[in-house]
């Protein structure tokens, strides 16, 4: 039984905000992007606030770059800290790349090379972003379309380094997992099977745009029936993982989501015990 | 090669310049690694693309699709972002229309830029209460003169040598824009109490009066300047601009010289 599990949650988007305060849906947590926030007021951060009195919140940060070789950014960490006090979020997470060099911020999540190098940049910078937080944070799996010729490991071997040696958690996305597969040709099953179970605590679920010959990243569509096959192969290895959908674009009504996460919900309870799916919100990271 | 020369590479290629970066890359499977370099340079151009497309929505139907889009390939080129919000991206989009060769010779562009970025600001400032007009009914007469004014931070002055706004509000409804013309304008934005960006413009008496307010005069000094420029008692004009101002929610808190009143 997970300690850390919270249930069914969503990404809060700004199209939601009114129908989320006024209906109450019946989910159990939300994730928010933490860049989203880190404004001085207005309306965003009324209805963040307002949205968070009534639900569990989790924090999901796009530009920690905690791959890049720039010298971290304490101004945006001592943000991110004021947020997180502001908020309370059972856990903060951000992802396993960099999104910048020298200044100039990309604003994508570009994947490392998986060298010794990597790691040790990666897990001493994780290490000082914990200490300033003073708690765990959860590092995500990108998506990708390159891979350097340098790199030595599987993906899941250098997140499995990465994270042991820093001592963090997994955010581990199931539809980056299925589109980096088809991009780069490995059977995800071995990239689940080579995460170490006892690290993650949640799982973020989205849709695609397949060309075929490689897949985009773009959560604009709906979860398609890969990605739900890979969900389920997930619960059977990891147990209850704290899982939510995230879109970013052609975003649908508060309903149609709330109806995508309640196929999450089917496919959990065709997995797992009714037990081991009963929310736990006290214990988290 | 070290991580941070491999990172040099990729982005120079996502930017658009030389770069080593393809001799660097797995070639594998059926997708080329011009392909999958050109994912990432796609990519860069297309979110900053869109950043600005929401930001500046009227400034995109003024200039047209093509006129559009060159700026923003020029802009993205001339300033890369250096947040981490992509909300501040374009802040610079005003700057850089008084300085692109083909747009500066209409100055009212980069104005209607500006424009839209002060909206902008207006809608994410810092929050506070704002004032009641009852708290100015129920001031002591004695309190008057010493009253001072705090200002909501969402106030923002726009001074302008265009009629950006005009233009701005007739794209808005969906008219032809007027001409753009020269002529000095001062309009104030704020977010409401609804949370909603609105905008006013002010002659000047009233500019006069939050500009003395503003510098942290009190009722009795910036009566005195009204009189200077009215010509007239200008109490009754004062009274009911501050109820004006009250019921807006411009000010956010009535300081009586002893006391905020709250």
């Amino acid at each position: 039984m997970s300690q850390h599990f919270l249930g069914f949650g969503l990404g809060l988007r700004t199209d939601h905000f009114h129908d989320v305060l006024e209906q109450k849906p019946d989910l159990d947590w939300f994730e928010v992007i933490s860049e989203n926030f880190m404004v001085d007021g207005g309306k965003p951060k009324y209805y963040l606030h307002s949205i968070r009195e009534h639900y569990p919140m989790v924090m999901h940060g796009v530009s920690m770059s905690l791959g890049s070789t720039d010298p971290l950014d304490m101004d945006y960490l001592k943000r991110l800290k004021q947020l997180h006090d502001e908020l309370q979020p059972e856990w903060f997470s951000d992802h396993l790349c960099w999104t910048g060099l020298e200044g100039v911020n990309a604003h994508d999540l570009l994947p490392m090379p998986y060298t010794e190098e990597a790691i040790s940049h990666c897990v001493e910078r994780i290490q000082r972003i914990q200490d300033y937080m003073g708690r765990q944070m959860l590092i995500e799996n990108v998506s990708s379309y390159i891979s350097y010729a340098e790199s030595g490991m599987t993906e899941w071997e250098f997140l499995r380094e990465v994270t042991d040696r820093a001592d963090c958690h997994i955010l581990f996305d199931v539809n980056n997992i299925y589109v980096s597969a088809r991009n780069h040709d490995f059977d995800p099953l071995d990239y689940i099977k080579g995460t170490n179970a006892e690290r993650v605590r949640q799982f973020h679920l989205a849709g695609h745009t397949d060309y075929g010959d490689y897949v985009i990243d773009t959560h604009d569509h709906d979860i398609p029936d890969p990605v739900w096959k890979l969900y389920k192969e997930a619960l059977l290895h990891f147990g209850p993982v704290s899982t939510m959908i995230e879109r970013d674009d052609n975003i649908p009504s508060l309903e149609a989501l709330m109806a995508e996460l309640d196929i999450a919900r089917r496919i959990a309870a065709d997995t797992l015990t009714e037990d081991q799916l009963t929310p736990r919100y006290k214990d988290a990271v | 090669m070290s991580l941070h020369e491999r990172q040099q590479q990729l982005l120079a290629f996502m930017m658009g310049q030389d770069s080593e970066i393809a001799g660097h890359i797995r070639d594998h499977g059926a997708i080329t690694v011009d392909t999958r370099l050109n994912i990432y340079r796609n990519a860069y151009q297309v979110r900053f693309w869109e950043v600005i497309d929401t930001d500046h929505p009227i400034l995109g139907v003024y200039l047209g699709d093509d006129l559009f889009n060159n700026m923003v390939r020029d802009y993205i080129n001339a300033y890369p972002s250096h947040f981490k919000s992509l909300r501040h991206f374009a802040d610079r989009l005003p700057q850089f229309l008084t300085e692109d060769e083909t747009l500066k010779v209409y100055p009212h562009i980069a104005e209607l830029a500006r424009f839209e970025r002060e909206l902008l600001n207006a809608f994410d400032a810092p929050d506070t209460e704002c004032a009641e007009r009852q708290q100015l009914v129920d001031l002591a007469p004695d309190k008057w003169p010493s009253l001072k004014l705090v200002f909501h931070p969402s106030l923002v002055v726009f001074t302008t040598d265009y009629n950006v706004v005009d233009i701005w509000q007739h794209i808005k409804a969906e008219r032809t824009p007027p001409d753009p013309l020269q002529q000095d304008e001062t309009w104030l934005l704020w977010r409401n109490r609804e949370r909603l960006t609105e905008f006013a413009s002010l002659d000047n008496f009233e500019f006069t009066m939050y500009q003395a307010f503003l510098s942290g005069d009190n009722l009795e000094e910036v009566a005195e300047l009204l009189l200077e420029i009215s010509h007239s008692d200008p109490s009754e004009h004062m009274v009911n601009t501050l109820f004006t101002w009250l019921d807006r929610g411009w000010i956010s808190c009535l300081d009586s010289g002893l006391s905020v009143i709250k």
